[in-house]
Protein backbone atom coordinates (compact mmCIF):
# COMPACT_ATOMS: atom_id res chain seq x y z
CA UNK A 1 0.00 0.00 0.00
CA UNK A 2 1.26 3.33 -1.17
CA UNK A 3 0.94 6.06 1.44
CA UNK A 4 2.19 9.00 -1.21
CA UNK A 5 -0.84 7.65 -3.46
CA UNK A 6 -2.88 7.85 -0.49
CA UNK A 7 -1.83 11.33 0.30
CA UNK A 8 -2.46 12.57 -3.52
CA UNK A 9 -6.15 10.74 -3.48
CA UNK A 10 -7.33 11.67 -0.06
CA UNK A 11 -7.64 16.10 -1.18
CA UNK A 12 -9.87 15.06 -3.72
CA UNK A 13 -11.84 12.17 -1.79
CA UNK A 14 -11.74 14.77 0.97
CA UNK A 15 -14.33 17.24 -1.32
CA UNK A 16 -16.18 14.37 -2.70
CA UNK A 17 -14.99 13.74 -6.26
CA UNK A 18 -16.32 10.45 -7.12
CA UNK A 19 -13.01 8.94 -9.44
CA UNK A 20 -10.68 9.91 -5.64
CA UNK A 21 -13.60 8.03 -3.86
CA UNK A 22 -12.97 4.95 -6.27
CA UNK A 23 -9.33 5.14 -5.96
CA UNK A 24 -8.90 4.81 -2.27
CA UNK A 25 -11.36 2.17 -2.07
CA UNK A 26 -9.53 0.30 -5.31
CA UNK A 27 -6.58 0.94 -2.45
CA UNK A 28 -7.62 -0.33 0.83
CA UNK A 29 -10.24 -2.29 0.54
CA UNK A 30 -8.21 -5.52 -0.50
CA UNK A 31 -6.31 -4.80 2.70
CA UNK A 32 -9.75 -4.60 4.81
CA UNK A 33 -11.32 -7.39 2.78
CA UNK A 34 -8.04 -9.40 3.65
CA UNK A 35 -8.58 -8.18 7.29
CA UNK A 36 -12.25 -9.32 7.56
CA UNK A 37 -11.82 -12.73 5.97
CA UNK A 38 -8.39 -13.55 8.42
CA UNK A 39 -10.48 -12.64 11.29
CA UNK A 40 -13.35 -14.67 10.42
CA UNK A 41 -16.44 -12.58 9.33
CA UNK A 42 -19.61 -14.05 7.87
CA UNK A 43 -19.82 -11.80 4.38
CA UNK A 44 -16.62 -10.24 4.08
CA UNK A 45 -17.07 -8.43 0.51
CA UNK A 46 -20.43 -6.97 2.29
CA UNK A 47 -18.84 -6.24 5.37
CA UNK A 48 -16.30 -4.33 3.29
CA UNK A 49 -18.82 -2.30 1.49
CA UNK A 50 -20.63 -1.27 4.97
CA UNK A 51 -16.47 -0.09 6.32
CA UNK A 52 -16.28 2.11 3.31
CA UNK A 53 -20.23 3.09 3.37
CA UNK A 54 -19.06 4.52 6.96
CA UNK A 55 -15.60 6.21 6.09
CA UNK A 56 -16.38 7.90 3.32
CA UNK A 57 -19.07 10.38 4.95
CA UNK A 58 -16.57 11.72 7.41
CA UNK A 59 -13.46 12.08 5.09
CA UNK A 60 -14.11 15.66 4.64
CA UNK A 61 -12.97 15.95 8.45
CA UNK A 62 -10.59 13.53 8.78
CA UNK A 63 -7.34 14.86 9.79
CA UNK A 64 -3.74 12.76 9.87
CA UNK A 65 -3.18 12.37 6.15
CA UNK A 66 -2.76 8.55 4.57
CA UNK A 67 -2.07 7.48 8.36
CA UNK A 68 -4.93 8.85 10.09
CA UNK A 69 -7.74 7.29 6.81
CA UNK A 70 -5.71 3.95 7.31
CA UNK A 71 -6.33 4.10 11.15
CA UNK A 72 -9.56 5.23 11.13
CA UNK A 73 -11.08 2.37 8.35
CA UNK A 74 -9.87 -0.20 10.18
CA UNK A 75 -11.14 0.77 13.08
CA UNK A 76 -14.66 0.94 11.89
CA UNK A 77 -13.85 -2.39 10.15
CA UNK A 78 -12.68 -3.69 13.61
CA UNK A 79 -16.27 -2.36 15.00
CA UNK A 80 -18.05 -3.45 12.11
CA UNK A 81 -16.39 -7.60 12.85
CA UNK A 82 -17.02 -7.08 16.59
CA UNK A 83 -21.11 -5.76 15.48
CA UNK A 84 -20.73 -8.82 12.96
CA UNK A 85 -19.74 -11.04 15.90
CA UNK A 86 -22.20 -10.49 18.46
CA UNK A 87 -25.12 -11.19 15.84
CA UNK A 88 -24.02 -14.42 15.22
CA UNK A 89 -23.41 -14.58 19.08
CA UNK A 90 -19.88 -16.06 19.35
CA UNK A 91 -16.95 -14.29 19.47
CA UNK A 92 -14.33 -16.35 17.72
CA UNK A 93 -16.26 -18.38 14.28
CA UNK A 94 -14.35 -20.97 12.72
CA UNK A 95 -15.51 -20.62 9.26
CA UNK A 96 -13.78 -23.38 6.73
CA UNK A 97 -12.26 -22.44 3.50
CA UNK A 98 -14.06 -23.93 0.71
CA UNK A 99 -11.56 -23.39 -1.99
CA UNK A 100 -14.83 -23.31 -5.04
CA UNK A 101 -16.92 -20.89 -2.86
CA UNK A 102 -13.60 -18.36 -2.63
CA UNK A 103 -14.07 -15.43 -5.62
CA UNK A 104 -10.41 -14.90 -5.38
CA UNK A 105 -10.07 -17.55 -8.23
CA UNK A 106 -7.51 -17.06 -10.61
CA UNK A 107 -7.41 -19.22 -14.57
CA UNK A 108 -5.33 -21.13 -13.38
CA UNK A 109 -6.03 -24.61 -11.36
CA UNK A 110 -2.55 -24.78 -9.86
CA UNK A 111 -2.48 -21.21 -8.14
CA UNK A 112 -5.93 -21.68 -6.67
CA UNK A 113 -4.92 -24.65 -5.04
CA UNK A 114 -1.48 -23.15 -3.84
CA UNK A 115 -3.12 -19.98 -2.82
CA UNK A 116 -6.04 -22.11 -1.06
CA UNK A 117 -3.18 -23.90 0.90
CA UNK A 118 -1.61 -20.48 1.74
CA UNK A 119 -4.93 -19.22 2.96
CA UNK A 120 -5.51 -22.46 5.32
CA UNK A 121 -2.08 -22.41 6.63
CA UNK A 122 -2.63 -18.53 6.91
CA UNK A 123 -5.79 -19.67 8.85
CA UNK A 124 -5.18 -22.14 10.87
CA UNK A 125 -1.85 -20.61 12.28
CA UNK A 126 -3.96 -17.37 13.35
CA UNK A 127 -6.71 -20.34 15.24
CA UNK A 128 -3.80 -20.85 17.52
CA UNK A 129 -3.49 -16.89 19.01
CA UNK A 130 -5.66 -15.61 21.18
CA UNK A 131 -8.50 -13.28 20.00
CA UNK A 132 -6.66 -9.85 21.16
CA UNK A 133 -3.29 -11.40 19.83
CA UNK A 134 -4.84 -12.35 16.54
CA UNK A 135 -6.52 -8.40 16.09
CA UNK A 136 -3.20 -6.96 16.85
CA UNK A 137 -0.66 -9.00 14.37
CA UNK A 138 -3.32 -9.22 11.50
CA UNK A 139 -4.05 -4.96 11.70
CA UNK A 140 -0.08 -4.65 11.87
CA UNK A 141 0.68 -6.80 9.14
CA UNK A 142 -2.22 -6.28 6.98
CA UNK A 143 -3.18 -2.95 8.12
CA UNK A 144 -0.06 -1.55 8.21
CA UNK A 145 -0.47 0.24 11.34
CA UNK A 146 2.04 1.15 14.11
CA UNK A 147 1.76 0.46 17.01
CA UNK A 148 -0.04 3.16 18.39
CA UNK A 149 -2.49 3.59 15.59
CA UNK A 150 -3.33 -0.22 16.37
CA UNK A 151 -3.70 1.22 20.15
CA UNK A 152 -6.38 3.62 19.15
CA UNK A 153 -7.80 1.24 16.70
CA UNK A 154 -8.68 -1.30 19.22
CA UNK A 155 -9.38 1.44 22.01
CA UNK A 156 -5.98 -0.24 24.37
CA UNK A 157 -2.71 1.56 25.45
CA UNK A 158 0.54 0.47 23.32
CA UNK A 159 1.70 -1.38 25.94
CA UNK A 160 -1.21 -3.92 25.76
CA UNK A 161 -0.23 -3.95 22.02
CA UNK A 162 2.85 -4.12 22.50
CA UNK A 163 2.57 -7.51 24.87
CA UNK A 164 0.10 -8.65 22.85
CA UNK A 165 2.21 -8.80 19.44
CA UNK A 166 5.14 -9.94 21.56
CA UNK A 167 3.20 -13.01 22.63
CA UNK A 168 0.97 -13.60 19.68
CA UNK A 169 4.67 -13.78 17.74
CA UNK A 170 6.01 -16.30 20.30
CA UNK A 171 2.66 -18.12 19.93
CA UNK A 172 3.13 -18.08 16.55
CA UNK A 173 7.12 -19.24 16.33
CA UNK A 174 6.41 -22.28 18.50
CA UNK A 175 3.47 -23.42 16.11
CA UNK A 176 5.57 -23.14 13.50
CA UNK A 177 8.27 -25.18 14.75
CA UNK A 178 6.16 -27.92 16.08
CA UNK A 179 4.13 -27.78 13.25
CA UNK A 180 6.76 -26.89 9.67
CA UNK A 181 4.51 -28.43 7.50
CA UNK A 182 1.01 -26.21 8.61
CA UNK A 183 -1.48 -26.35 11.62
CA UNK A 184 -4.17 -28.45 11.57
CA UNK A 185 -7.15 -27.33 13.15
CA UNK B 1 2.49 -25.39 25.78
CA UNK B 2 4.84 -27.42 27.81
CA UNK B 3 7.69 -26.77 30.18
CA UNK B 4 9.71 -27.37 27.44
CA UNK B 5 8.36 -24.88 24.86
CA UNK B 6 8.10 -22.17 28.04
CA UNK B 7 12.00 -23.15 28.15
CA UNK B 8 12.91 -22.77 24.75
CA UNK B 9 10.87 -19.05 24.60
CA UNK B 10 13.06 -17.63 27.71
CA UNK B 11 16.24 -19.33 25.80
CA UNK B 12 14.86 -17.51 22.74
CA UNK B 13 13.21 -14.08 23.64
CA UNK B 14 11.91 -12.13 20.92
CA UNK B 15 13.11 -7.73 20.86
CA UNK B 16 10.71 -5.75 19.43
CA UNK B 17 13.01 -4.24 17.72
CA UNK B 18 13.25 -8.01 16.12
CA UNK B 19 9.00 -8.07 16.42
CA UNK B 20 8.87 -4.64 14.21
CA UNK B 21 10.69 -6.59 11.60
CA UNK B 22 9.26 -9.54 11.58
CA UNK B 23 6.07 -7.32 11.04
CA UNK B 24 6.62 -5.01 8.73
CA UNK B 25 7.84 -8.41 5.95
CA UNK B 26 11.50 -8.12 6.90
CA UNK B 27 13.73 -11.22 6.84
CA UNK B 28 15.23 -11.41 10.67
CA UNK B 29 18.32 -14.12 11.12
CA UNK B 30 16.57 -17.80 13.02
CA UNK B 31 12.72 -16.28 12.73
CA UNK B 32 12.17 -17.71 9.27
CA UNK B 33 9.41 -19.51 10.44
CA UNK B 34 7.56 -15.94 11.84
CA UNK B 35 9.00 -14.42 8.02
CA UNK B 36 6.97 -16.96 5.98
CA UNK B 37 3.44 -16.70 8.10
CA UNK B 38 3.68 -13.48 7.57
CA UNK B 39 4.59 -13.12 3.84
CA UNK B 40 1.25 -15.96 3.49
CA UNK B 41 -0.94 -13.13 5.32
CA UNK B 42 0.44 -10.25 3.25
CA UNK B 43 -0.45 -12.23 0.08
CA UNK B 44 -3.91 -12.57 0.97
CA UNK B 45 -4.20 -9.16 0.14
CA UNK B 46 -2.74 -8.72 -2.81
CA UNK B 47 -6.11 -9.38 -4.91
CA UNK B 48 -8.23 -6.69 -6.02
CA UNK B 49 -10.93 -5.09 -4.74
CA UNK B 50 -14.17 -6.72 -3.99
CA UNK B 51 -16.77 -5.65 -6.32
CA UNK B 52 -18.55 -2.55 -4.18
CA UNK B 53 -22.39 -2.79 -2.79
CA UNK B 54 -24.96 -0.81 -4.85
CA UNK B 55 -24.97 2.09 -2.13
CA UNK B 56 -21.50 2.29 -2.78
CA UNK B 57 -20.71 1.39 -6.28
CA UNK B 58 -23.94 4.86 -6.52
CA UNK B 59 -21.02 6.64 -4.62
CA UNK B 60 -19.10 6.03 -7.16
CA UNK B 61 -20.86 6.96 -9.73
CA UNK B 62 -21.96 10.07 -8.40
CA UNK B 63 -19.50 11.56 -5.80
CA UNK B 64 -20.20 12.38 -2.55
CA UNK B 65 -21.41 16.32 -1.49
CA UNK B 66 -18.70 16.68 1.83
CA UNK B 67 -20.02 16.97 4.65
CA UNK B 68 -17.65 19.22 6.98
CA UNK B 69 -19.85 18.40 10.31
CA UNK B 70 -19.37 14.49 9.93
CA UNK B 71 -16.78 14.07 13.17
CA UNK B 72 -13.96 11.01 12.22
CA UNK B 73 -14.70 9.90 15.50
CA UNK B 74 -13.71 6.71 15.94
CA UNK B 75 -16.51 3.97 17.33
CA UNK B 76 -16.45 3.43 20.76
CA UNK B 77 -13.35 1.01 21.89
CA UNK B 78 -15.50 -2.54 23.15
CA UNK B 79 -13.88 -1.91 26.37
CA UNK B 80 -15.94 -2.79 29.46
CA UNK B 81 -14.47 -1.31 32.55
CA UNK B 82 -15.65 -4.26 34.91
CA UNK B 83 -14.41 -2.46 38.24
CA UNK B 84 -16.78 0.37 37.92
CA UNK B 85 -19.79 -1.67 38.77
CA UNK B 86 -19.12 -1.63 42.76
CA UNK B 87 -18.66 2.40 42.84
CA UNK B 88 -22.67 3.69 42.41
CA UNK B 89 -23.26 0.84 44.91
CA UNK B 90 -20.14 2.28 47.57
CA UNK B 91 -21.58 5.65 46.90
CA UNK B 92 -25.58 4.80 47.53
CA UNK B 93 -24.60 2.87 50.82
CA UNK B 94 -21.90 5.80 51.80
CA UNK B 95 -24.71 8.19 51.65
CA UNK B 96 -27.52 6.64 53.08
CA UNK B 97 -25.17 5.72 56.23
CA UNK B 98 -24.39 9.45 56.05
CA UNK B 99 -28.05 10.42 55.68
CA UNK B 100 -29.40 8.19 58.41
CA UNK B 101 -26.42 9.14 60.71
CA UNK B 102 -27.16 12.96 60.27
CA UNK B 103 -30.85 11.95 61.13
CA UNK B 104 -29.34 10.40 64.39
CA UNK B 105 -31.16 7.95 63.35
CA UNK B 106 -28.56 4.74 63.51
CA UNK B 107 -28.39 2.63 66.61
CA UNK B 108 -26.42 3.74 69.48
CA UNK B 109 -22.94 2.00 68.82
CA UNK B 110 -23.50 2.63 65.02
CA UNK B 111 -24.26 6.09 65.52
CA UNK B 112 -21.49 6.79 67.92
CA UNK B 113 -18.77 4.84 65.02
CA UNK B 114 -19.91 6.46 62.52
CA UNK B 115 -19.71 9.96 64.42
CA UNK B 116 -16.60 9.07 65.73
CA UNK B 117 -14.72 8.42 62.10
CA UNK B 118 -16.67 11.22 59.99
CA UNK B 119 -15.41 13.67 62.74
CA UNK B 120 -12.09 12.21 62.35
CA UNK B 121 -11.77 12.51 58.95
CA UNK B 122 -13.22 15.67 58.05
CA UNK B 123 -14.82 19.06 59.70
CA UNK B 124 -18.52 17.65 59.64
CA UNK B 125 -20.05 16.70 63.22
CA UNK B 126 -22.88 14.35 63.31
CA UNK B 127 -25.06 13.72 66.46
CA UNK B 128 -23.96 11.31 68.75
CA UNK B 129 -26.30 8.86 70.30
CA UNK B 130 -28.24 10.27 73.31
CA UNK B 131 -27.28 9.12 76.53
CA UNK B 132 -29.99 6.89 78.61
CA UNK B 133 -28.77 7.28 82.46
CA UNK B 134 -29.91 3.98 83.91
CA UNK B 135 -33.12 3.63 85.41
CA UNK B 136 -33.33 4.03 89.29
CA UNK B 137 -34.84 1.69 91.18
CA UNK B 138 -38.56 1.65 89.59
CA UNK B 139 -41.44 2.11 91.62
CA UNK B 140 -43.94 -0.48 91.48
CA UNK B 141 -46.31 -0.61 88.55
CA UNK B 142 -48.91 -1.99 90.73
CA UNK B 143 -50.75 0.56 93.51
CA UNK B 144 -50.22 0.28 97.02
CA UNK B 145 -53.06 -1.73 98.11
CA UNK B 146 -53.94 -3.88 100.04
CA UNK B 147 -54.12 -7.59 98.47
CA UNK B 148 -56.99 -8.79 96.62
CA UNK B 149 -58.11 -5.24 96.83
CA UNK B 150 -59.02 -3.75 93.04
CA UNK B 151 -58.19 -0.58 93.13
CA UNK B 152 -60.54 0.36 89.39
CA UNK B 153 -63.81 -0.01 89.90
CA UNK B 154 -66.00 -0.39 87.01
CA UNK B 155 -69.53 0.39 86.60
CA UNK B 156 -71.72 -2.36 86.36
CA UNK B 157 -73.44 -1.11 83.24
CA UNK B 158 -70.08 -0.21 81.68
CA UNK B 159 -68.37 -2.36 79.78
CA UNK B 160 -64.97 -3.50 80.72
CA UNK B 161 -62.70 -0.59 79.35
CA UNK B 162 -58.96 -1.90 78.17
CA UNK B 163 -56.88 -0.01 80.72
CA UNK B 164 -53.13 1.41 79.90
CA UNK B 165 -51.07 1.98 82.63
CA UNK B 166 -49.90 5.74 82.64
CA UNK B 167 -47.69 7.28 85.36
CA UNK B 168 -48.94 10.19 87.55
CA UNK B 169 -47.60 12.89 87.67
CA UNK B 170 -48.10 14.85 90.94
CA UNK B 171 -47.72 18.19 89.42
CA UNK B 172 -50.53 17.75 87.12
CA UNK B 173 -52.58 15.60 88.80
CA UNK B 174 -55.51 18.38 88.31
CA UNK B 175 -55.19 17.42 84.72
CA UNK B 176 -56.06 13.40 84.78
CA UNK B 177 -58.79 14.88 87.40
CA UNK B 178 -60.79 16.07 84.80
CA UNK B 179 -61.70 19.35 86.93
CA UNK B 180 -62.85 16.85 89.73
CA UNK B 181 -59.65 18.56 91.79
CA UNK B 182 -62.00 17.62 94.90
CA UNK B 183 -61.95 13.90 94.40
CA UNK B 184 -58.21 13.45 94.11
CA UNK B 185 -57.03 16.09 96.81
CA UNK B 186 -57.63 12.93 99.44
CA UNK B 187 -54.71 10.95 97.78
CA UNK B 188 -52.05 13.03 97.49
CA UNK B 189 -49.07 12.32 94.83
CA UNK B 190 -48.82 8.94 93.64
CA UNK B 191 -45.64 7.72 92.43
CA UNK B 192 -47.47 4.30 90.86
CA UNK B 193 -48.80 4.35 87.78
CA UNK B 194 -52.06 3.63 87.89
CA UNK B 195 -54.22 2.87 84.95
CA UNK B 196 -56.43 5.05 83.21
CA UNK B 197 -59.21 4.50 80.58
CA UNK B 198 -58.97 4.57 77.34
CA UNK B 199 -61.44 7.34 76.19
CA UNK B 200 -61.80 6.04 72.34
CA UNK B 201 -64.01 3.69 73.49
CA UNK B 202 -67.74 3.95 73.24
CA UNK B 203 -69.52 7.32 72.74
CA UNK B 204 -70.14 9.21 75.90
CA UNK B 205 -66.68 8.02 76.29
CA UNK B 206 -65.80 11.97 78.61
CA UNK B 207 -68.55 10.92 81.03
CA UNK B 208 -67.69 7.50 81.42
CA UNK B 209 -65.05 8.73 81.82
CA UNK B 210 -65.30 10.70 84.72
CA UNK B 211 -66.96 8.25 85.89
CA UNK B 212 -64.94 6.10 86.08
CA UNK B 213 -62.52 8.27 88.11
CA UNK B 214 -65.03 9.67 90.35
CA UNK B 215 -65.93 6.00 90.76
CA UNK B 216 -62.63 5.31 91.62
CA UNK B 217 -61.76 8.47 93.75
CA UNK B 218 -65.04 7.66 95.85
CA UNK B 219 -64.06 3.89 96.12
CA UNK B 220 -60.79 5.02 97.57
CA UNK B 221 -62.17 7.54 99.28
Amino acid sequence: MSDALLEDLLPPAQAGEAWALRAVYEQLAPKVLAYLRARGASEPEDLTSEVFLAVFPKLAALSGGAAGLRTFTFSVAHARLVDDMRKRGRREPPVAYVAAEDPRQSPSTEDVAVEALQSERVRALLETLLPDQRDVLVLRILGDLTVDQVAEALGKTAGAVKQLQRRGLITLRRSVENHPDGVTL
Amino acid sequence: MTPRDDDRDVRRPLSDRDADAVLRGHAVAGEEGLTSFVSDLQSLADDAAPAPSAALAAMFDGGLVPDLTASPTLPPAPRRRWWLVPIPLTVVLVGATMGAAGANALPGPAQRVVSDTVASISPIHLPKPKVHPAPKAKPSPTPAVAPGHNPVVVHPTERPHRVTPKPVNPKHSDDHGHGDGGSNSGRGPQASPTPQRDNHVGSGSGSSDREGHGAKSSDEG
